[in-house]
């Protein structure tokens, strides 16, 4: 079913590196980090999903998004001001972040429930591998390096120094050996997900300890 | 490639609103879809039901819009795979026929965004949705395609990720102005995106089938990675529903994979899950793919599966593999090695 939507009030909306935002509202719902939320400018309009970037116990509810000019939804998120009034579901979905061992890789957006995850303290034996171009598009960042520490890995496909790992957030999957027992997570375009499953699966990690959400 | 806009692929509406737009009466878009779906010209010179000058100003705006294939491998068993070259890249078609029937298997995207675990096509990635035109010009471009009795749309892609393509592909093939396929000639396949499949239900009369592939939702996204936001218990909830008022037939394919959804607890949760819906099952045969970490299930079990269900009151068959040699089979349609790599940066 189209999700029902409720009205929510935007409270800020923040660039996140060039052509993303984040977009806040006051939070007055419960939602498990990795959950998503349909949201449209109109009561009735068209939804997009999104998941939530921000910590399960906070004040304020956020979703990160790329500007997409052409889109039909992105460049209105983009135009909205604090006190402007959008539409959101209630929050839904299965890719839970849960405590425990974990790796979470990440391309553009798909940083987003990791971020949520991370905010909400499950970073205990995880570890974030993100992709990007260069290192202004690695979103989140700055709230993820101190919460992660040395677990977290930017692979930088064009750029270097900083602390980034040079080449594709694939290369660094096929450069290292992964514990077979623990859950990945991954999440972002599908190119990447297919690319990095097949990666693990070959070396050795059981298909049924790979979650995957793909962002389209 | 044409570098004019195409006719071929405009609904009747459209024809008759650049019609309208072009001062003629609207019944002359009318003549227009007979001449591009019915007739089946070949050229706008060929509708010469429309007047002269008429004509040459559509040659001159529009170009008729047909490609034809620039490869087939053909099979022992008949099925052929075509190429077809669509959004400056390709994607395939398997015209696949019986004794009763010969149907097209056509594609709705190059490549395809939702990644399923299984599927070849998912392989390379998202390239482009494909337009209308580039729909049902693998239709009207098949050399068997005056032949065809039904078409289904289980090519590569997601058709209900390219919706409004789909919807307005599917109007021009089953109206009585456009191509004239009985919507039960026809059969729409999707992992079940909402809100999308309100809308084809909405908008369509054609038949529906789900690729379902496991009945727990834990099991289900490790294969299906859109179980995650558009859970399987939402989409049949929706199907029990709309099925009070909606007559056309059901029916899910499942894809048998040796050790992973084909035990007798699966099938005892099949039975479970689509009780009170009336719907077929189709056991599908896998054929792997390069570095799957699935087996397909052997005949036995795909028989065991299919009298399990039967008896517990599921129709259920088991589809035979077609095109097996050509890599025309379910699951096995991928263009990659025709196809420049994705360039995204991760």
């Amino acid at each position: 079913m189209a999700q029902p939507l409720r009205p929510v009030d935007v409270t800020r909306l923040e660039p996140s590196g060039p052509d993303a935002w984040t977009l806040y509202w006051k939070r007055d719902f419960d939602f498990r980090p990795g959950q998503v939320v349909a949201l449209s400018i109109f009561p009735q309009g068209q939804q997009r999903l999104y998941s939530l970037a921000s910590a399960s116990g906070g004040e304020e509810a956020s979703v990160l998004f790329n500007l997409a000019p052409d889109g039909w939804l992105t460049p209105q998120l983009q135009a909205v001001r604090p006190g402007h009034r959008i539409y959101a579901s209630n929050p839904f979905g299965s890719f839970i972040g849960l405590p425990g061992p974990a790796v979470w890789v990440a391309n553009g957006t798909g940083v987003a429930p990791f971020l949520s995850m991370a905010l909400s303290g499950l970073t205990e034996e995880k570890i974030l591998i993100q992709g990007a171009r260069v290192r202004n598009q690695f979103y989140g960042q700055e709230v993820l390096a101190p919460l992660l520490g040395d677990q977290y890995f930017r692979c930088a496909s064009a750029d270097t120094g900083d602390g980034l790992q040079p080449g594709r957030l694939t290369a660094f999957l096929e450069s290292r050996s992964w514990p077979a027992d623990r859950p990945f997570y991954l999440c972002g375009s599908a190119s990447m997900i297919v690319e990095a499953r097949d990666i693990l699966i070959r070396r050795g990690v059981p298909f049924k300890n790979i979650l995957s959400e793909v962002y389209f | 490639m044409h570098s004019l806009p195409p006719l071929f692929g405009k609904t009747l509406s459209e024809l008759r609103q650049l019609a309208t737009e072009w001062d003629q009466k609207p019944f002359v878009g009318t003549q227009i879809a007979h001449g591009l779906y019915q007739r089946r010209v070949s050229s706008i010179s060929e509708m010469t039901d429309l007047s002269l000058p008429l004509r040459e100003r559509l040659a001159s705006e529009f170009s008729l819009g047909l490609t034809p294939s620039n490869k087939v491998d053909a099979s022992v068993d008949g099925t052929k795979k075509y190429l077809f070259p669509a959004a400056g890249r390709f994607v395939e078609a398997a015209y696949i026929p019986d004794v009763d029937r010969k149907t097209l298997c056509l594609s709705s995207q190059v490549g395809c965004k939702m990644g399923c675990l299984f599927c070849m096509t998912g392989k390379q990635g998202f390239q482009a949705h494909l337009s209308v035109n580039e729909i049902l010009n693998q239709v009207r471009s098949l050399p068997e395609g005056s032949e065809l009795t039904n078409v289904v749309y289980m090519g590569m892609g997601e058709p209900l990720d390219n919706l409004e393509n789909t919807l307005k592909s599917l109007e021009i093939l089953t109206a009585e102005w456009g191509m004239g396929f009985g919507v039960q000639r026809v059969t729409v396949s999707s992992i079940g995106l909402m809100p999308a499949l309100e809308t084809f239900f909405a908008r369509s009369r054609v038949r529906f089938a789900l690729s379902l592939h496991n009945p727990f939702e834990d099991e289900r996204r490790q294969l299906l990675p859109i179980q995650n936001v558009h859970a399987l218990s939402d989409i049949l909830a929706f199907l029990r529903t709309i099925q009070k008022t909606d007559g056309r037939r059901l029916s899910i394919e499942y894809i048998a994979f040796a050790g992973v959804n084909d035990t007798p607890r699966h099938v005892k949760e099949l039975v479970r899950i689509l009780h009170g819906i009336k719907i077929r099952v189709n056991l599908i045969r896998f054929h792997p793919i390069p570095g799957t970490p699935l087996a397909g299930s052997d005949e036995a079990a795909l028989v065991k599966m299919r009298d399990a269900l039967n008896e517990k009151g599921v129709p259920t068959t088991i589809r035979r593999s077609r095109g097996q040699d050509i890599y025309a089979a379910c699951g096995l349609l991928s263009t990659k090695a025709l196809l420049k790599p994705v360039a995204e940066d991760f």
